[in-house]
């Protein structure tokens, strides 16, 4: 259990760092890939649904506290994100690269027009349009192509873990 | 079955609760709660630092080789330049000492006597909605909420949260953002707010300019000193637009901000806060 949630922790960090340093480098249209949800969507394909939205979660914090307003919004949009992604993966073929990609593209958009619509609330939606269009859309298209090694990378690691906690298990 | 699911929807609704609350309780600018986000932003913010640093040190390489070739005909500008300058110093030095002892007579109030902390840039906001950027200082170096955040070239935004590491500066072109202004000919006051559709191009807009105004292109905008928040007189940028609108009584204008918000690495901010809360 350690393992896992050390490999979690580690794993939220160094993306969340990467987040916000060196990914100003990488701007383009000034569209900005969001490793954070790239992350959590890989992770709630490969895990069970409370396992995968307690990793939404943690992601979703940690976009919270990168951001700098009121912690929490992210926090149970991918939650709840992740957990219906958690339910439904086992339906899935994993193999499958355009999977990752699908969902990932699709949960930026998800993800990214709720928070608009949470955070705006109160100020009106006068600049909606202006705001898919220009700033979700094109994060999302970014994420969608970054998905699939990114995916790699977290199936990669999820294999390393289950193998790890197998073998412990067994001793 | 039914029990497994069950337990499960008691669960997320608990997580979603507890989530609402903290939601709520964070929502403030000056909540307590904030304490929380050390957990992550004091190990990040030393990394941040360093890349931060590696970044500029290989960007100042590559502009090494582009800035040499323009740099004799500049270095020729400067020093003639320079020449000019000095002259106009001496000027200026008896101006000042004049300036000095004239507030003195009268007993004016110095608005710009705080203590100032340099800082680095260390992170761009991670989102795509908001203009935020992370400093390398926060409540450890007397940092608070509400500082005003400028650079050499002009007005720059003011710190939003404070961490005991880092800070976050929302800048003047965020949507949230608004300052009292000044239009430095005329001498008339202006709001200016960030607008969601400029900002993407580091620009913002002037709101409420009456129409008995002479504005034009080029004009230069100040802060007015109104609102507590920044000193009186830095300035903020020129207009490049002015939009006379069709059916309604005042016009608007846009401003490109004398501050370049893609190229910013280092800020002073004034430490206004901290002085505010000795007094009580």
């Amino acid at each position: 259990m350690s393992k896992k949630i050390l490999t979690i922790t580690a794993v939220i960090f160094g993306t969340s760092l990467l987040q916000s340093t060196v990914m100003d480098y990488f701007v383009i249209f000034k569209a900005k890939p969001n490793l954070l949800v790239i992350v959590a969507i890989s992770a709630a394909l490969l895990r069970t649904d409370l396992n995968a939205a307690f990793i939404g979660l943690a992601c979703g914090l940690t976009m919270d506290v990168l951001i700098g307003k009121a912690l929490g919004w992210y926090g149970i949009i991918l939650f709840l994100v992740c957990f219906f992604i958690g339910m439904i993966n086992s339906k899935l073929y994993k193999d499958n690269p355009l999977i990752p990609v699908f969902f990932v593209f699709t949960s930026s958009i998800v993800v990214e027009t709720l928070y608009y619509m949470v955070y705006y609330f109160l100020k009106g939606y006068d600049e909606f349009l202006f705001a898919f269009t220009n700033l979700i859309v094109p994060e999302s298209i970014y994420n969608a192509l970054l998905a699939f090694p990114i995916y790699k990378f977290v199936f990669y690691l999820c294999k390393k873990v289950d193998k790890f906690h197998y073998t412990h298990s067994r001793l | 079955m039914r029990r497994v699911f069950g337990n499960k929807i008691v669960i997320i609704s608990l997580v979603i609760v507890l989530l609402l609350v903290l939601v709520t309780v964070t929502a403030g600018e000056n909540s307590k709660l904030s304490v929380v986000r050390n957990i992550i932003t004091v190990p990040l913010s030393p990394l941040q630092k360093g890349i931060a640093a590696i970044g500029d040190k290989i960007k100042d390489t590559v502009n090494f080789f582009r800035d040499s070739r323009t740099a004799i005909a500049e270095n020729e500008e400067l020093r003639e330049q320079v020449r000019q300058m000095e002259s106009e110093l001496d000027k200026v030095y008896r101006l000042q000492k004049e300036n000095e002892n004239l507030k003195k007579l009268l007993s004016f109030k110095e608005q710009f006597t705080q203590e100032t902390v340099g800082c680095n840039i260390i992170s761009k906001d991670s989102g795509i909605l908001f203009e935020i950027f992370t400093i390398d200082r926060g409540s450890k170096d007397g940092i608070s909420v509400n500082d005003p955040v400028l650079n050499a070239d002009g007005l720059v935004g003011r710190v939003s949260r404070v961490d005991l590491l880092s800070s976050k500066v929302v800048s003047i072109i965020d949507t949230e953002s608004s300052v009292s202004a000044r239009l430095s000919k005329s001498r008339d006051l202006v709001i200016l707010r960030g607008d969601a559709e400029l900002r993407t191009e580091g620009l913002c807009r002037l709101d409420y300019v009456p129409p008995d105004v002479e504005i034009s292109v080029g004009d230069k905008v100040e802060t007015s000193g109104m609102s507590s928040l920044y000193p009186k007189g830095v300035i903020i940028g020129e207009i490049v637009q002015v939009i006379k609108n069709e059916g309604q009584f005042d016009y608007h204008a846009i401003i490109k901000p004398a501050v370049d918000f893609k190229r910013l690495e280092e800020v002073v901010v004034i430490k206004v806060g901290s002085e505010k809360g000795d007094e009580k």
